[in-house]
């Protein structure tokens, strides 16, 4: 089941609000837990009945791992720890990797294999990377869950069960047990609504209008179309913003229905695409993600590498420099594994990698000699490198196979040359003749086929554009307006455009949040699935 | 309390003259501690005591107490 789609909306969400309610009325707050998780395994069966029994193996084998790991000591505790890691690894990697693994590996031998006839079950990536943070948490000394039912819930909630956030045990626990925000407060309710309605108006109008515009070229391009040099450019630059819209407005909406069901959970997006640098886009985009590779793979890769190089007797600096590059270059690795066993995934994953590292040198390099550069139009100029960079490895992950992806980059860097078409000469005005006398863009181009649908005229593309780049780089952001955790710093606020400030119980959030929310239902023609989904 | 000695050792690594340090101070508070710099003053840490932590622990670390707290229970063992 989709947050976006009818079912969700009309019937799912009103039933378990519903109930909650009336067990709220009846003092029968005990009741909540085993609401919520039975209302988590009726929207997880929606999906695909045959899920349901392969979430409750991962998340029964894991709670009677984790009570073995707080009741053993030592040695036996050591055992029992990495039993768990092993076996939420290989967990994963049967449901998710075998297929594509055994398939490489089998050609390698020269056996033929089938592939199993099983998708990789809808977000087991998620629950398997929560439940390996849980047990690292208890190992570490932090607090478990002795109640099966909670921690079932803990794991398996329905606001993010399928696409995140990756909640943290220690991050949700207080309103897991009881200590809810509020059942059915008012206020909250009102308040995860609006926060709904933004994200579900982000993504069944704003990325779904993106998606009819990006999808006809990564298609013609899986097919080999040669492609327009000015198309290209427009469709990569306009999916950037798509899996923005996309992921974001899943989030928002998960926060939302979090608030609505008294659950905090933490925020996932604070405006990647301002960032300056990409280790500043990493704190911004997936925020639970990027949380999650620091502190479970870079930190520990990086104190192992460190400790492993000092023992060595190499220079310190070396080490460290060493460590540092080796830490990062493996998790951005994993990163882009955990999002698809393919090869795309991977170099995505790398490129970041490679990114960061570049970002580093580039730290060092204005530290030794001593720059520093900190005017507004450095700032700007540093955003706008960021976001083309990130935009660039998109084309990775947005490309189904590699050759997608190269013909994609052929054409943005102007191989198959740079045709201007007509209908973007339209809308140049004065350049128009200038263009057109010049002859250059005509010279040596190869691709003149338009791939764009027509129906999409270049001012619709353009106002589209806009529009996009407005919301992402100058109204404040869901996180700004909606500080779910009572901490809200408007200094932040990156002035108060239209009047949008903070939300407040008010008649114009209400009149905002029914706007969204009508636009989006009618917009919604054809409901689309996330690309968060897949992994 | 945050011990001068600990103090020194974080500021020297960070190449800081002077920043007032609590219990409570987060990392990320001090200028120039973030992902990049983490492991090497944990790692400084280690050297100016002579002791070592256990991975679990540096994950542990919530704020500059608790790195204190650590590095005393390390000394009196």
């Amino acid at each position: 089941m989709l947050f976006n789609s009818a079912n969700f909306l009309f019937l799912f969400l009103p039933a378990v609000l519903l109930l909650l309610y009336v067990v709220g009325t009846l003092k029968k707050q005990a009741l909540i837990p085993l609401l919520l998780f039975i209302a988590s395994m009726v929207f997880y069966y929606q999906s695909n009945p045959l899920f349901v029994p392969i979430l409750l193996v991962s998340i029964s084998i894991n709670y009677l791992l984790s009570r073995a790991i707080i009741n053993s000591f030592l040695c036996r505790r050591n055992i029992w720890f990495y039993a768990a890691l092993l076996f939420n690894i290989t967990y994963l990697a049967v449901f998710k990797y075998l297929n594509i693994f055994g398939l490489h590996l089998f050609s390698l031998l020269g056996i033929s294999w089938s592939p199993v006839a099983i998708s990789a079950p809808l977000g087991i990536s998620f629950y398997t990377f929560i439940q390996i943070a849980y047990m690292i948490d208890i190992y570490s000394g932090d607090d478990d869950e002795k109640n099966p039912l909670f921690y079932a819930l803990f794991v398996s909630n329905f606001a993010y069960l399928t696409a995140g956030p990756l909640v943290r045990y220690c991050q949700i626990k207080e309103t897991l047990k009881g200590k809810l925000l509020g059942i059915l407060s008012s206020e909250n309710l009102a308040k995860g609504l609006t926060l709904f309605a933004v994200g579900l108006f982000k993504k069944a109008v704003i990325a779904q209008s993106l998606s009819e515009i990006v999808n006809p070229v990564f298609s013609a391009a899986a097919l080999q179309v040669k492609l327009i040099y000015w198309e290209t450019w427009i469709a990569v630059i306009l999916y950037s913003f798509q899996i923005y819209f996309d992921f974001s407005g899943y989030s928002d909406m998960a926060l939302g229905i979090g608030l609505m069901i008294g659950i905090s959970i933490p925020w996932n997006f604070d405006s990647p695409y301002r960032a300056d640098n990409i280790v500043d886009f990493w704190r911004r985009w997936h925020i639970t993600l990027s949380n999650w590779i620091k502190d479970y793979l870079f930190t520990p890769v990086n104190y192992t590498l460190t400790r492993f190089g000092l023992g060595l007797n190499i220079n310190s600096s070396i080490v460290s420099n060493a460590a540092y590059y080796g830490a990062t270059l493996s998790s951005m690795f994993i990163c882009g594994l955990w999002h698809g066993a393919s090869m795309t995934f991977v170099l995505w994953g790398v490129s970041h990698g490679v990114l960061i590292s570049i970002n580093r040198l580039w730290t060092e390099f204005k530290n030794r000699l001593k720059l520093h550069i900190k005017s507004r139009f450095s700032c700007v100029l540093a955003q706008i490198v960021t976001f083309l960079s990130v935009t660039m490895t998109w084309v990775l992950f947005r490309s189904d196979n590699m050759a997608t992806a190269k013909s994609i980059f052929a054409s943005l860097s102007g191989s198959n040359g740079l045709y201007v078409p007509g209908r973007l000469l339209a809308v140049l005005g004065p350049l128009r003749p200038l263009l057109q006398k010049s002859g250059f863009f005509d010279a040596g181009n190869t691709a003149k086929n338009n791939v764009l649908p027509t129906q999409f005229d270049t001012g619709y593309i353009l106002i589209l554009l806009f529009i996009s780049a407005f919301i992402v780089w100058a109204l404040p952001n869901t996180k700004d307006i909606f500080e779910i955790n009572g901490s809200s710093q408007n200094a932040r606020m990156p002035g108060k455009i239209f009047g949008i400030g903070e939300w407040t119980p008010s008649i114009k959030w209400s009149c905002i949040s029914a706007v969204l929310i009508v636009t989006a239902v009618l917009y919604a023609g054809t409901i689309s699935e996330f690309i968060y989904f897949k992994f | 309390m945050i011990s001068e000695r600990l103090k020194k050792v974080i500021l020297a690594k960070l190449k800081l003259d002077e920043f007032d340090i609590h219990d409570v101070t987060l990392a990320n508070e001090i200028p120039g501690w973030d992902s990049l710099n983490h492991i090497s003053i944990i790692i400084a840490v280690e050297k100016e005591y002579n002791i070592r932590f256990k991975m679990p622990e540096v994950l542990k670390l919530k704020n500059i107490g608790e790195l204190q707290k650590l590095v005393d229970s390390k000394i009196s063992t």
